[in-house]
């Protein structure tokens, strides 16, 4: 197994013994080559030493050829056990003299080799010569055993054996529990990280063991946990939440693959189509096709590639589309209204489909109700308008019957009560005179009242003309024209009224009946005063027009009678009227869409209201000061 | 007073009709004034038709219709007379007891030449009467060659 394969912990171990067995090799193969070389000097040295000595002392027996000299000097090397043996050779290269004395010959070289010591297979073999003075007379042969030499070096071998063998266990003793330190945490992380591949459970966390460069890592490896675990759990919420929010949209909600295989129907869908399990709505889109047939609001059947989720696949987006659906084969029938969309991915692809619907079935019905219902109310509006037509052509031809017909008599009264006093002048009396003036005057009276009645009767059919008027300049024309300004005892105040939109001639009429009441009824006042002004109306945001005066008043019980053609208050000798002009404001003003009403009390004057629809309600000022007319 | 100035008046009420000749009276023009009774008589008079078959040529100085009259009123005979290629040139006045806006927007279209309400105070009624007879049958100048010649 490669190194790079292998768990941490024992790559830890190896590399650790590796490193400490590679270094005390290289120490004790120093130290061993350094003591095997040093040694063999000291060996060569002290072999020279003594074979100086030795050789120095065989001088004379050599010179004088005097074994016995000899073998005693070379004896004396007994002290010394690691010289193995020990010749002498004469000048002619002889084999002089040995040690040990029993030794064969053989044993020895031959004859001297060169001058000095040179290290054999097991020995160390040094040939030493022996002079007197300058003179050469032989050489001596030493003969070391290595013994001592592999003696030591076993030792020192077995002592490096166990420095090493005791090392290796104290480094891995020490790695064992050093390289915990660095492997633990790694090892916590690896199974941590394990743990969520393998079980996708980012909950877990690594316990920090150290502040080191690991104890960052677990940090950084733990908060990064978090990060994912608190984005898994919105991710999760979001989901729940869509996924709720999408079971329980009252509107169905169908999801397609862009193949237009159907992934999933939401509970609405599922209703919609009376679905009750999966397998009623897992298919194709085509199979889907087979069950049910679509058709437009008009009953033309769409053929596959018009239906709704077809469209949408190709890139349509739908709203508010209207598709009768049938299942075939059942009488099951509604109507749906579609909608929908390619949901794209952040990159801008296609991913799936959505199509949504409601039933719109009832709906759809209710508004054939209503159209129906149009359809009847306008048939029977049609029908009321000629009815009223009707009504009106008799009206007015009752009024113009009423205009011919009434006067004609009045006339004739009048004409011949003339004539009569003309023709009996001479025989009627005074008394008979003021008869036929009051005949007179009651026709005219009469014929009077008939006018007015006509006015009353057009002012309700003639049509209004609306136009949006100054109504400041209306109302000052109205008092300068009706001549009201005469009367200069009258304390005016009038305030700035808003724009209208009105037909100016028959609101001139309304201002100049109004005005003209207010003028007559305050008349007997000390000290008239006549307000006229507008407000509006708190709950409706109407202009409420008012004329205010400080004249005789009325009893509200009466109000009401106001308004009414030829209502009155007072008799005629008291104020002159003949009970038209009120008659004449309400229903001028009803035909603008306004209404009309007074309020008052006996001897302290009256205000008449009359509204009008607001046009610009930010037209009217907010408070609107009082300004006397200029005179 | 060279020519004889006629007035052509149709009248259905008697009343209107003794009033308005009193009216006339007044100023001495009543002799003048031939009267029908409806709008019939009165076309048939212009037109030389029925009981005025042999009647003198001529038209009238002017025509004073009611609006209001039997078989055919006033605002019919105004439309034929001013239809007519002979009679159009004559003057028509409506005396009328009817203020309406739609009587005399008609009477003004069918090219009336004047309108006047009749008032419903006698004193009123005669001053209006004698003014309208002056002014038709004294001042004012007929169209040339219309007016009847003797009787």
């Amino acid at each position: 197994m490669p190194l790079r394969d292998i768990p941490i912990q024992r790559k830890l171990m190896v590399i650790i013994l590796l490193t400490s067995g590679a270094v005390l090799l290289l120490t004790c193969v120093s130290f061993f080559t350094y003591e095997f070389l040093t040694f063999r000097q000291t060996m060569v040295r002290q072999a020279s030493t003594i074979g100086k000595i030795v050789a120095d002392n065989s001088t004379a027996a050599l010179a004088f050829q005097n074994t016995d000299d000899a073998k005693e000097i070379l004896n004396a090397l007994k002290a010394e056990p690691h010289i193995v043996a020990a010749g002498l050779y004469d000048k002619a290269g002889k084999l002089f003299s040995k040690y040990p004395a029993n030794l064969p010959d053989a044993a020895f070289p031959d004859a001297p080799a060169a001058d000095g010591y040179r290290f054999g297979r097991s020995q160390l073999d040094g040939f030493q010569p022996v002079a007197q003075g300058d003179k050469r007379v032989g050489t001596l042969y030493l003969k070391t055993d290595l013994g001592a030499l592999y003696e030591r070096f076993r030792l020192y071998g077995l002592i490096v054996v166990l420095v090493i063998a005791v090392s290796f266990l104290l480094a891995y003793t020490l790695s064992t529990v050093l390289q915990k330190q660095i492997s633990r945490p790694i090892l916590a992380l690896a199974e941590t990280a394990k743990a969520v591949s393998e079980r996708h459970d980012y909950s877990v966390r690594t316990t920090k063991l150290g502040r080191d460069e690991l104890g960052l890592l677990t940090d950084a490896f733990n908060q990064m946990l978090e990060q994912i675990h608190e984005q898994n759990q919105t991710l999760r919420q979001n989901e729940i939440q869509l996924q709720t929010i999408i079971e329980n949209l009252g509107e169905g909600l169908v999801v397609s693959n862009l193949e237009g295989q159907l992934l999933h129907f939401n509970r609405a869908a599922l209703k919609l189509h009376g679905f009750a399990s999966l397998e009623e709505w897992r298919r194709h889109l085509a199979e889907f096709a087979t069950i049910f047939e679509l058709s437009t609001i008009d009953g033309a059947i769409l053929p596959l590639d018009q239906w709704p989720l077809a469209r949408i696949l190709r890139g349509e987006q739908l709203q508010d589309l209207e598709v009768r659906i049938r299942r075939i084969g059942s009488d099951w029938r509604r109507i749906f209204s579609y909608g929908g969309v390619l949901v794209r991915n952040a990159a801008g692809q296609a991913t799936i489909a959505v199509v949504t619907m409601s039933d719109i079935t009832e709906r759809k019905r209710a508004e054939e109700q209503v159209r129906q219902l149009n359809r009847d109310l306008e048939q029977r509006v049609i029908q009321r308008t000629a009815q009223l037509e009707a009504a009106n052509a008799e009206l007015e031809s009752f009024s113009y019957s009423v205009s011919h017909d009434l006067r004609a008599p009045l006339r004739h009264i009048d004409g011949f009560a003339e004539l009569l006093r003309k023709h009996a002048e001479p025989v009627i009396d005074e008394k008979g005179r003021r008869y036929m003036k009051t005949i007179s005057d009651s026709a005219k009276r009469l014929g009077q009242l008939i006018d007015e009645l006509l006015v009353f009767s057009r002012m309700g059919r003639s049509e209004l003309r609306l136009v949006d008027l100054d109504h400041d300049a209306l109302v000052a024309d109205v008092i300068r024209e009706g001549g009201f300004q005469k009367n200069t005892t009258i304390d005016w105040r009038i305030a700035s009224l808003p724009r209208v939109h009105a037909d100016p001639v028959l609101l001139r009429q309304v201002w100049f009946n109004l005005i003209d009441n207010a003028v007559k009824y305050s008349g007997k006042s000390p000290t008239p005063r006549i307000e006229i002004g507008c407000r509006v109306g708190p709950a409706t945001g109407e202009h409420e027009f008012f004329v205010r005066d400080n004249g005789a008043g009325f009893d509200m019980q009466y109000a009401d009678k106001l308004f009414g053609v030829f209502q009155r208050l007072h008799s005629v000798a008291e104020f002159e009227g003949n009970g038209i002009g009120l008659a004449n404001v309400r229903r001028i003003v009803q035909r603008h869409g306004g209404r009309t009403w007074a309020e008052g009390r006996v001897g302290e004057g009256a205000v008449f209201y009359f509204s009008l629809p607001a046009i610009k309600p930010a037209s009217l000022p907010v408070d609107a000061t009082l300004n006397p007319i200029p005179t | 007073m060279n020519e004889l100035r006629s007035i052509l008046f149709a009248e259905d009420n008697p009343n209107d009709v003794e009033l308005t000749l009193a009216a006339f009276s007044e100023h001495n023009l009543a002799n003048q004034v031939f009267v029908v009774s409806d709008g019939e008589e009165a076309l048939d008079y212009l037109f030389h038709r029925g009981r005025f078959k042999q009647r003198a040529n001529g038209n009238p100085a002017v025509v004073l219709l009611d609006l209001k009259m039997p078989k055919v009123d006033g605002l019919e005979v105004l439309r034929i007379i001013k239809q007519d290629e002979k009679l159009k040139s004559i003057p028509v006045v409506m005396l009328t007891s009817s203020r309406e806006e739609s009587d005399l927007i008609q009477s003004y279209q069918l090219g009336v030449n004047a309108y006047v309400v009749k008032p419903v105070g006698f004193e009123s009624f005669m001053d209006a009467v004698k003014q309208l007879g002056a002014f038709w049958a004294l001042y004012n100048e007929p169209p040339p060659g219309s007016l009847q010649t003797g009787r």
